[in-house]
This record gives C-alpha cells, sequence and structure tokens, in this order.
C-alpha cells in the first residue's frame, strides 16, 4: 500500500518542486534586475532619438555608425536605433545620404569612423547626424 | 475606441471558435472548452494575421479601412467553409453519428488530490508574475523581439506606403514569415496607436495558450492528472517562461507546432473517420500558422506532411492516404499560399540559404569537423536542458513507467517522426551555414530545441503508462 501511494505522489511532487524552484528563480531574478537603477536602454533611446526623427524626412533612409568596441553592444544599440525610427529606415554604414552618429563616451567620444563626413547638426546626448558618402 | 477593440480580438476569437466548433464538437466539460478555447484564439490571431497582411499589400492609398474590409473577409471565409462543409457531406453521405469525443483512456484517474492542485496553482501564479515583471523590466522585449517582430510591426504600422522597407535585403532577417509583425500592427491598426502592450498582451497569451492546449489535450487524451504534470514540466522550462516575456516568436511556432500534433491526435482517436477530417483541417491550418510565424516553421510543415503520409501507408495502405492527407492539406493550402504570395512577392533570399552556391554546400556536407561541433552542442544542450530539468524528467519516467498507448498509435507515429525529422533538418541547417558555426549554435539552438519542447513533451505523456490505482 505504501509503494502504490508513493507511485501515486511521487512523480507529481517530483516536478511539482522543480516547478517551483524554476519560477521561484525567474521571480527572484526579474525582481532583481527591476531594482537596478537608471533608465532601460530602450526608453532611454526613445527619448535620445526623438528629435532626430523629428528632423529627418520620414521616407528618409540612413546609414549608422558608433563609437562603441564590443560587437554585441554595437549590434544591440544600432537594432536601438533602427527599431525607434520607423519609417526611416537606418542601415549600417556611411554610403547614404545621411549617417547617425551614436557615441558612447559622451565626455571624450570617439569620432574617427565619421571623421570624413560634414557633421549636420548636434542632438545632444551622444548623437549626431552627419552627410553621408553618397548623396 | 471599445468598439474598434471589441471587433479587432472578439471577431477573429469568434470566427476561430466557429471554426472549431464545426470541426469539433464535444461534450461540455472544463477541458474540452478549455482546448477549444485555446485552439480558437490561436486560429483567430492566425487568420486575421493573414487578412491584415493582405489589406496591406493590396490597399489603395484612398481605399476603405480595415474596419470595413475585414468582417466582409471573415464572413467570407465562414461562407466558404460552410459551403465546403456541405459539398463534402453531400459527396460522402456520412455512415453513422460519432460520440464527438474522445474517451481517452478508459480506466485514466482524473482526479487530483487537492495539495497538489494547490502547488500546480502556485507554480503558474509564480510563473504568471515571472512573466509580468519580464514585461515590465523589458518592455520592447529582448534583442530578437525589438530588432525583427516589434520593428516589422511598427513599420507595418507606421509606414503607410513605406510598410516594404522591411523586406530590404540589409535589414535583420527581412525574409521571416509575419504573423506575429503583422498581428501586432492589426491590433495597433484598430487602437489607433503603437502601444508596448499589444506584443506584451500577445507573448503572454501565446506562452499560457501553449500551457493551457498540453495540459488540456492531454486530459482530453489521456487523463488529467497526466495533463496537469506535463504542464508543470513546461512551466519548470525556465528558458520557456523567461522567452515568454521576451516576446521571442518561438513560443508562438512552439504553439502551432504542437496544434497541428493535438489535432492529429483529436482526429486519430475519433471513431468515425467523417468526423476526424475537420480536425485534420484545422491541423493542416495550425501546420500552415507554425511556416507563417517563422522559417523553421516551413521545415515542420515539410516534416510533418511527409510523416503523415508515410504513417498512413504503412497503416492503411495507399488508399487511405488520400481520406488522412486529403483534409490535412486543404487546411494547409490557404495559409500556404498567402505564405507562397509573401515570399514570391516581398521576401529577399534568405539568409542562411540564399548566399551558398553548391560547390560551397558539397564542401561543408564533406566536412566532418563541423558534424563533431554540431554534435557536441546538441548533445550538452540536451544534457544541460532546463538547469537539469532532464535530469528529472528522467527520474520522473523511471517512476512513472512508458506504454505505448494504442489508441494514439499513429498519432504518436506521426509525431516522433515529425520531431526526428524537424532536427535532422535543423542539424543540416547548422551544417549548411554561412555564419560563424559556434556563434550560430550559441544564438539559436536552445530556442530551436524549446520551439519542439512542448510538443516533445505532449508525445512522451501521451505514451506515458495510466497511474495505478490508489489503494486505500
Amino acid at each position: 500500500m505504501k509503494s502504490s501511494k508513493l507511485r501515486f505522489y511521487l512523480p507529481f511532487l517530483i516536478v511539482l518542486l522543480f516547478g517551483l524552484y524554476a519560477n521561484v528563480d525567474i521571480v527572484k531574478m526579474e525582481l532583481r534586475r527591476s531594482h537596478r537603477p537608471g533608465i532601460l536602454p530602450e526608453i532611454a533611446y526613445e527619448a535620445r532619438l526623438a528629435p532626430l526623427k523629428k528632423y529627418l524626412p520620414r521616407d528618409a533612409i540612413v546609414g549608422y555608425v558608433t563609437d562603441r568596441d564590443l560587437v554585441g553592444q554595437r549590434a544591440g544599440y544600432f537594432f536601438l536605433t533602427q527599431y525607434n525610427l520607423p519609417p526611416i529606415m537606418v542601415l549600417w554604414g556611411k554610403t547614404y545620404p545621411y549617417v547617425i552618429g551614436d557615441y558612447y563616451g559622451l565626455d571624450n567620444p570617439n569620432k574617427s569612423e565619421t571623421a570624413d563626413l560634414v557633421p549636420v547638426k548636434d542632438f545632444g546626448a551622444g548623437t549626431e547626424l552627419y552627410r553621408g558618402t553618397r548623396q | 475606441m471599445i468598439l474598434s477593440l471589441i471587433v479587432s480580438i472578439g471577431a477573429p476569437i469568434a470566427l476561430g471558435l466557429l471554426l472549431v466548433r464545426m470541426a469539433w464538437q464535444p461534450r461540455l466539460a472544463a477541458r474540452t472548452v478549455l482546448l477549444q478555447l485555446t485552439l480558437a484564439c490561436a486560429l483567430g490571431i492566425g487568420i486575421s494575421s493573414c487578412t491584415f497582411f493582405l489589406y496591406m499589400a493590396w490597399r489603395e492609398p484612398q481605399g476603405p479601412r480595415l474596419a470595413s474590409v475585414e468582417p466582409t473577409l471573415f464572413l467570407c471565409i465562414v461562407a466558404a467553409f460552410l459551403a465546403f462543409r456541405r459539398t463534402r457531406r453531400s459527396l460522402l453521405a456520412p455512415e453513422g453519428r460519432d460520440p464527438g469525443s474522445p474517451s481517452g483512456f478508459p480506466d485514466s484517474r482524473n482526479s487530483i488530490p487537492k495539495p497538489l492542485l494547490v502547488g500546480f496553482w502556485a507554480v503558474l501564479a509564480c510563473a504568471v508574475a515571472g512573466l509580468i515583471l519580464c514585461s515590465i523590466n523589458r518592455p520592447h522585449g529582448a534583442m530578437d523581439a525589438y530588432s525583427i517582430w516589434n520593428m516589422r510591426a511598427r513599420f507595418m504600422f507606421r509606414g503607410h506606403e513605406l510598410w516594404t522597407r522591411i523586406f530590404y535585403p540589409l535589414m535583420s532577417h527581412a525574409d521571416y514569415p509575419l504573423l506575429l509583425p503583422s498581428s501586432i500592427a492589426r491590433l495597433w491598426t484598430y487602437m489607433g496607436s503603437d502601444t508596448q502592450r499589444v506584443p506584451q498582451a500577445l507573448a503572454a497569451l501565446f506562452t499560457f495558450a501553449t500551457v493551457a492546449a498540453l495540459s488540456s489535450s492531454l486530459a482530453v487524451l489521456h487523463s488529467t492528472r497526466r495533463g496537469v504534470e506535463a504542464a508543470l514540466f513546461l512551466l519548470a522550462t525556465a528558458s520557456f517562461v523567461r522567452l515568454g516575456g521576451d516576446q521571442y516568436a518561438d513560443i508562438p511556432l512552439g504553439f502551432f507546432i504542437l496544434s497541428t500534433v493535438i489535432l492529429l491526435g483529436l482526429s486519430d482517436s475519433m471513431a468515425a473517420a467523417d468526423k476526424s477530417r475537420g480536425l485534420l483541417s484545422l491541423g493542416g491550418t495550425m501546420a500552415g500558422f507554425a511556416a507563417w510565424t517563422k522559417n523553421e516553421g516551413i521545415l515542420f510543415v515539410l516534416a510533418v506532411t511527409v510523416a503523415l503520409i508515410a504513417t498512413t501507408v504503412i497503416r492503411g495502405g495507399v488508399g487511405n492516404t488520400a481520406r488522412k492527407v486529403g483534409p490535412f492539406l486543404i487546411g494547409l493550402l490557404p495559409i500556404l499560399l498567402v505564405l507562397l504570395y509573401f515570399k514570391v512577392r516581398y521576401a529577399p533570399p534568405n539568409d542562411v540559404f540564399g548566399s551558398l552556391d553548391l560547390g560551397t554546400y558539397v564542401a561543408k556536407l564533406r566536412d566532418l569537423h563541423r558534424y563533431r561541433v554540431i554534435g557536441e552542442a546538441f548533445c550538452k544542450e540536451l544534457f544541460g536542458w532546463g538547469n537539469g530539468l532532464i535530469a528529472v524528467f528522467g527520474l520522473y519516467l523511471v517512476v512513472t513507467g512508458i506504454s505505448l498507448n494504442r489508441r494514439c498509435a499513429t498519432t504518436l507515429l506521426i509525431a516522433t517522426m515529425a520531431l526526428a525529422l524537424v532536427v535532422a533538418g535543423y542539424f543540416f541547417t547548422y551544417v549548411f551555414s554561412p555564419h560563424d558555426l559556434n556563434w550560430h549554435l550559441t544564438n539559436s539552438l536552445d530556442r530551436l530545441l524549446l520551439q519542439l519542447w512542448p510538443t516533445f513533451l505532449f508525445v512522451v505523456f501521451l505514451a506515458i503508462r495510466p497511474l495505478p490505482r490508489l489503494a486505500r
């Protein structure tokens, strides 16, 4: 009788305990994350790019360069820029009529990639617009 | 605003429910109602995403508004379905009445002790809390969500005549199908603003619809107890809840793959062949939506069609194949036509298969080192699955034991064959991958396997032996 009770309850208990452990872990991790100071990059970028979006025509196709070094970060912030500007299209590189310079180092940004471009407007917070290499 | 919300959400679900009810009229019970509602929601979302895409593709600048076009299209779908059903009935003249509901194991144990049930609700509540916190912490989703799905939805909503820019070859994954972006943009169009609540709600819906479909289908085909246990295993997969909250398309894709197999299982369990045809058609439609969600879904459509044909030939002879496969293909065809139109008219070549020539294919195929790297990555992923969940799963199976449920043997065969073919397809996609192999594996393999995980659970739990009778 003991053995049949064990077979009845044990499988359920095994998965129940593991399920609780896994989900409590997610909740704890997300709670820790929600207490981190600072604004989310997605939200910050929306505000940062708003004046640029107003300035550009809605059918513009613009290039993108950044001074971020890490490959993952470069891609992440490129996609954030692309995500916040539709229907303006943002593509990697400088061979477009306009180019967005997205600078991380606000005090001392590395502008070597845009040194050959003509500045159009500085929007502050590390966002600048240039004339690209193709008009 | 309220009226447009009712139309935008209520109309597709009502349409979905109507189609599900036409195909399957089981006895009313909590498990069948839950399963029907879940399937209806997904069906409604899938159909409305197709109609919205076609509306975007064919609309004129000064043409009629979505709110006036869509109800007409929905009525046309219902009329076409009714006409098809009537024609089929008059041609086939059914021989007898079907009980309309598979009974599952005759000796299935449906009762769950209260403390265990409370435990299940506690896990579910934690998962809901986890998903809500994910949505608060990452309101726009993780990188794949905002670089692909939500961005494309923004182009569709904000772009007007410029919406086709998402298909520019230099855009990220420009050839991916549009079920998710189209569904999001459609709801934004009705609401008049691109609020993040919409992709968040859709992500939550698909996440918990997968849990509901898995548990309720097993409750119908096997026992409530096994349904709840399978749902617990799915909820215990931390990456499942997290990717749901991160608004990844792998969760909806996993849902549509699971729904296809569930509908094949339900049709398999029907006594009268005539009754199972509607379910097979819906299964085909769900498979079509898998292909309309992500490119991996196209591989699933091929795999499940091959598995269905092979299984019916093996088990029923060639004559039986047309009766089984025909309805499935009829359900699949409309969605495949939409997908074909999208691929031919808009989508650029795929980044994995579009850039290789025959010589490179052959060279990669003969490179044994690639097989070793991919094989190791698959093994590593499987053994580390869910932070030790696979070990718990193994222990669980040892305690319960597995025996083949003969009633659903055909479904088990189809699903196992389809899953094996899809895994083989994924393996060879990595073999041919033009990207850095390690990068490609690290960034996608866990998600590819997660797409198949709910269906794998369904198959295993369907095969598990019924519970022993508890001694009193």
